[in-house]
């Protein structure tokens, strides 16, 4: 690409912005030094010569970058600048240089400082060097958004303001509110830096609080408030996040019915973690995939001050194949294990619900006590899903789907898998998972993924909740 | 009328899923056993044998209705006081796994200590609307006395404890305000309430005389009511004009005083016994 737009100087690059370059111009020996620069709205047409007939290696033709300039941004900081430009001055050679102010360009769109940008490459005053200007189009100040999300069995309404490149650097922040089906209210704060002027790695300062509704399977309120530093850095493998998490919790308004399990739990805690997830996502969809992997780890320690001691770690590992025709097998496998001195229902694992493990009711599978899912502090999931094209439809997005999940969820304590006077019980844990078989559809849409199921359970265990017929599923991630 | 997707709904309606097999195995889990009624109360100040099993004037008071009233329980210490149905220490579990809030435990013994005279009904209201304040008052709003009991009334990090204790004595002082409206102008002042308190111990004194209970030869839900409150008066070490008041030397409150330790030796005669 950097090599056409060098023989082919005006070339539009398509990937959203724009490079008019004079690099032939700048490697002739024509009188091109004070060629006119073009104004950043509308550049005049410059009038081309013809290419010369020798070609130039743009990739071995040494240049330097000697000054830059940029124009349209209302807000910029010089450090910010200087970490973003400088791959830019080191540049040995045209197409590193292309390459490096491309990179740039396309980071100020990311950081939400320029909508748009036009580079421009001149010939500099100086020897064998290049003149670099950005013309940018400004960024949007602020953006107040209204939304629907759907997800984890879950519709949620939110109103998000955003506040956009606040002190010149691509920082942000972002207010959120939300209310939803389990979610009675939700706020965040989002203060998000980017380091070394990449929006790739980021350090994120997070404050939220909400009030989740979960008496329909256990009969409380869990109220959150949380604050976070996350730092985050998109390498070529994947995702890494690094996480400081202060979290407040209070298990509360459990009412006459709640269950005593429930009630060891209740009360206030303060939880002091600090967290790692590594993902690796080469799926060519979230929601539904034909073909790639994905892969997420996440451990978390939870002990530094606090009142609450744990070590956690959750793994998703999920796969697609195409098979020809339309046909794609996917596969999924997740698991977790909490363990601690003592482990509470808001840290603890739950499995089943139309995006877990289908056939049983949400939270429906693993220890309960009454009518209260309590969860559990080791888990695991696996589904096998055969997605097939459907006769008569020609739209891509509906798909016919086969189905298999099993899964189990207990806890490690004595009501558990540590129960005195049972032997034999982890064996029986890991080889006798819930499981259940099904059909339906499955629709793409743009943002999420829509599931129609016929369900049947085949195997439960005493305190599951299995519930067969049809089912409907709305949400990200399925298994 | 019937809609074109009528047939299928109809298939579906018609389709029973219950026919289908479905194996049950043993679950993972097995709840843990109450073989007897378990009271969770506060903890008490200090656990050595004649002082109070909970520092809290309504743990107290249920404990001392279902010990006057003979129902044999386990005290419980540490739970949260969200743990209770109404989100309030004590509560009563039960080997049936219900849970009984304070009002429910009340109820439930009252059929048992129901031989009281009729006029104790107005000394309950009494003692309810001039004990339970001021301790109150101590408990949450003054300096001294809320440090002293928090880490028991709110058994969490202290960084919680703090806050919960300072939104806690924000709620009893408004409380308390409402009360004393139509006498201070809606301003707390904590000296009408402790005069409140001493003038409700006058009234108990003069009714309890000479004698071993309020209700005669047996404890009712007066002695219960009235042991717990002077119990914690008598036992939380924050100076008070109402502790001056109850137990200077040859106070005209000593047969007060005397009547808690009485109940307190009789009926909590070891804090070994039944605690978890």
């Amino acid at each position: 690409m950097a090599s056409d737009t060098a023989t082919n100087p005006g070339a539009t690059m398509d990937d959203g912005f724009s490079v008019r370059s004079i690099f032939s111009e700048a490697m002739s020996s024509s009188s091109a030094t004070n060629a006119p620069r073009a104004p950043p709205a509308e550049p005049p047409r410059r009038v081309v010569p013809p290419p010369a007939k020798t070609t130039v290696d743009v990739s071995r033709t040494s240049t330097r970058v000697s000054r830059f300039s940029i124009s349209g941004v209302s807000r910029i900081r010089q450090g910010f600048l200087s970490s973003l430009l400088q791959p830019a001055f080191e540049a040995k050679t045209i197409k590193e240089a292309v390459d490096e102010a491309r990179e740039a360009a396309g980071k100020l769109r990311a950081l939400g400082i320029a909508k748009a940008v036009v580079v421009q490459m001149d010939k500099s005053a100086d020897k064998d060097a290049l003149d670099v200007h950005f013309h940018c189009q400004d960024g949007s100040r602020y953006i107040i958004k209204t939304g629907v999300d759907v997800g984890d069995s879950e519709g949620m309404a939110s109103v998000t303001g955003r506040l956009n490149n606040i002190w010149g650097g691509g920082e942000s922040f972002e207010a959120n509110y939300a209310r939803g089906s389990k979610t009675q209210a939700a706020f965040q704060g989002t203060l998000s830096i980017p380091v070394e002027a990449d929006p790739r790695k980021k350090i994120d300062i997070v404050a939220n609080q909400a009030v989740l509704d979960n008496r329909p399977y256990s009969s409380h309120d869990e109220l959150r408030r949380t604050l976070s530093m996350a730092y985050r850095a998109e390498g070529r493998s994947g995702s890494h996040e690094v996480l400081y998490s202060l979290s407040w919790r209070d298990v509360c308004n459990l009412g006459a019915k709640a269950s005593p399990s429930l009630r060891t739990d209740a009360g206030h805690t303060l939880k002091s973690s600090l967290g790692y997830t590594f993902t690796c996502d080469n799926r060519d969809s979230p929601t539904v995939p034909s073909t790639g992997s994905y892969a997420r780890v996440a451990a978390e320690f939870a002990g530094i001050g606090g009142d609450v001691v744990f070590g956690k770690s959750h793994v998703e590992l999920q796969s697609n194949q195409s098979l020809g025709r339309g046909y794609v097998l996917s596969s999924s496998v997740h698991g977790g294990l909490l363990w601690g001195p003592q482990t509470s229902i808001v840290d603890r694992f739950f499995v089943g619900g139309s995006t877990s493990v289908r056939g049983f009711e949400y939270r429906g599978i693993g220890p309960r006590d009454g009518e209260d899912s309590i969860g559990g502090d080791v888990f695991y999931a696996a589904g096998l899903s055969l997605l097939t094209p459907l006769p008569f439809v020609t739209n891509d997005a509906l798909k016919g789907h086969l189905w298999a999940n099993a899964g189990q969820c207990a806890l490690l304590d004595r009501r558990g898998l540590g129960r005195p006077g049972v032997s034999g019980e982890i064996a029986r844990f890991l080889t006798s998972p819930s499981a259940s078989v099904g059909f339906g559809l499955v629709y793409r849409h743009s943002m999420v993924r829509v599931e129609l199921s016929c369900c049947l359970p085949i195997v439960a265990t005493s305190t599951d909740r299995p519930k067969s017929g049809m089912h409907f599923g709305l949400g990200f991630q399925f298994l | 009328m019937a809609t074109p997707e009528a047939p299928l709904r109809e298939l579906l309606k018609n389709i029973s899923f219950t026919q289908f097999p479905l194996h049950t195995t043993a679950s993972f889990f097995a709840p843990s056993e109450i073989p007897r009624s378990q009271l969770h109360v506060h903890r008490p100040l200090r656990q050595s044998p004649g002082s109070s099993p909970t520092c809290d004037a309504r743990s107290l008071h249920a404990l001392a209705l279902l010990r006057f009233a003979s129902f044999d329980v386990d005290i419980v210490y540490g739970s949260a006081p969200d743990a209770s149905p109404d989100g309030a220490l004590p509560f009563l579990l039960m080997p049936s796994r219900a849970a009984l809030d304070a009002k429910a435990i009340a109820q439930h013994v009252a059929a048992k200590l129901s031989n009281e005279p009729a006029d104790h009904q107005a000394y309950l209201i009494l003692a309810q609307h001039n004990l339970l304040p001021a301790i109150d008052y101590l408990f949450w709003v003054d300096r001294k006395g809320s440090s002293a009991v928090a880490s028991r009334l709110l058994p969490f990090h202290p960084l919680i404890q703090r806050i919960l204790g300072y939104q806690k004595a924000r709620q009893v002082g408004d409380h308390l305000r409402v009360g004393q409206a139509e006498l201070v102008g809606g301003t707390l002042d904590a000296a009408v309430l402790f005069e409140n308190a001493l003038r409700a111990l006058d009234a108990l004194v003069g009714l309890l005389a000479e004698n071993e209970y309020f209700a005669g030869g047996q404890p009712g839900r007066l002695d219960a009511l009235v042991f717990a409150c002077v119990n914690c008066i008598v036992e939380i070490p924050v100076p008070s004009p109402l502790r001056s008041a109850v137990l200077r030397e040859g106070s005209e409150y000593a047969p007060l005083v005397s009547f808690a330790m009485r109940i307190l030796e009789r009926y909590f005669p070891s804090q070994g016994d039944n605690l978890i």
